[in-house]
């Protein structure tokens, strides 16, 4: 098991150790991947951007920040990536899905998570449940709580693959959770009632 | 203040999602890269094989000019006197040398010196690139 950090591996690899590239790939073809799912679904188009992102890390490897982490910039690399394929599939031609926003959710509103609401269910549909409302949360909120929570990354390294201030992706994570929480209140109806309470 | 429960909740959901990926995509991306590698490594290997057969090629032709262009020059002399008269030579160095300078065809002796040196990195590089495609068909077979 590969037990050097990312940004040593690459500083192994510009030194010219090939397997230090190897042990990186391997160790985050995962996330990568399942991150690149997140914009395009999971299947083939998700890792034929996944090897794209990491052809485009070995390529630019002489460019990564050393003074800097290695996962945001690969992430960054990533999404990027992501981006430009949805682009050339004209799938994303409104990008303003990606930069929706802030439609005044804030913490203060944020209910209580009746614990009743998910105790009703087992394990194994509570799961499913939130990963329903994940799937349905807007593009920007998903990223964000994909990243801190799955991911591990610092919400400052968060807003650096998403090229945002730290604020924004405090907001943004403050609001996904909320919005996360009104999905699972409302039984996942992205659009309830005016009015209706939790 | 977050709620922590919660979001221990929603990480626990994402974490534990099924990633389905074909088997070996880290080994089809490795794979990928390691062909760009060698496709990159054939581009440079042709490209200045290529470079060194035109400078090599170029070197001798200009070779020829230059040393016409040194016959007819001034410079030979001027270089014997080094041998015939080297007390005159140094007695009066300034002298001489600006007269050296004069007489030398510089830009025949610029061209060959340019050529031999595209040559010289052309071969090297030919040498590096090719010791590059070995090295990693030994290693991938």
């Amino acid at each position: 098991m590969e037990n050097r950090l990312d940004e040593k591996l690459v500083a192994d690899y510009l030194a010219g150790d090939e397997k230090a590239l190897s042990a990186l790939i391997e160790r985050h073809t995962k996330g990568v991947y399942n991150f690149t799912a997140r914009f395009l679904g999971y299947g083939a188009e998700a890792e034929d951007v996944a090897q794209e992102t990491f052809i485009k890390v070995w390529k630019s490897s002489r460019k990564f920040d050393k003074t800097k982490k290695f996962k945001p910039w690969l992430y960054q690399i990533a999404r990027h990536t992501a981006i430009d394929y949805l682009r050339t599939r004209k799938q994303m031609v409104d990008l303003n899905k990606f930069n929706e926003d802030e439609d005044g959710d804030s913490m203060d509103e944020l209910p209580d998570l009746a614990p009743s609401l998910l105790d009703q269910l087992s394990a194994r549909e509570q799961m499913e449940k939130i990963r329903e409302a994940i799937a349905i949360l807007p593009e920007i909120y998903r990223t964000v709580l994909d990243l801190h929570l799955r991911e591990e990354m610092s919400l400052i390294e968060v807003a650096e693959v998403l090229g945002e201030k730290e604020d924004t992706v405090k907001s943004r994570y403050r609001r996904g959770l909320v919005r996360l929480r009104k999905l699972l209140t409302n039984g996942l109806d992205p659009s309830p009632p005016a009015g209706s309470s939790g | 203040m977050y709620n922590t429960q919660f979001e221990t909740v929603i990480k626990q959901a994402l974490t534990e999602e099924t990633s389905v990926h074909s088997a070996g995509l880290s080994q089809k991306i490795i794979t990928a890269i390691e062909k760009r590698k060698r496709a990159g490594v054939i581009t440079r290997l042709v490209l200045f094989g290529f470079t060194t057969l035109l400078s090599l090629v170029g070197s001798a032709l200009v070779w020829r000019s230059a040393g016409q262009a040194f016959a007819v020059s001034e410079a030979g002399q001027m270089l014997a006197l080094l041998f015939s008269d080297f007390t005159i030579v140094v007695g009066y160095w300034r002298e001489y040398l600006s007269s050296l300078a004069e007489s030398i065809p510089f830009v025949s002796v610029a061209m060959v010196g340019a050529l031999v040196w595209a040559a010289l990195a052309s071969v090297y590089q030919v040498i590096k690139n090719s010791f590059v495609l070995i090295h990693s068909a030994v290693w991938h077979g």
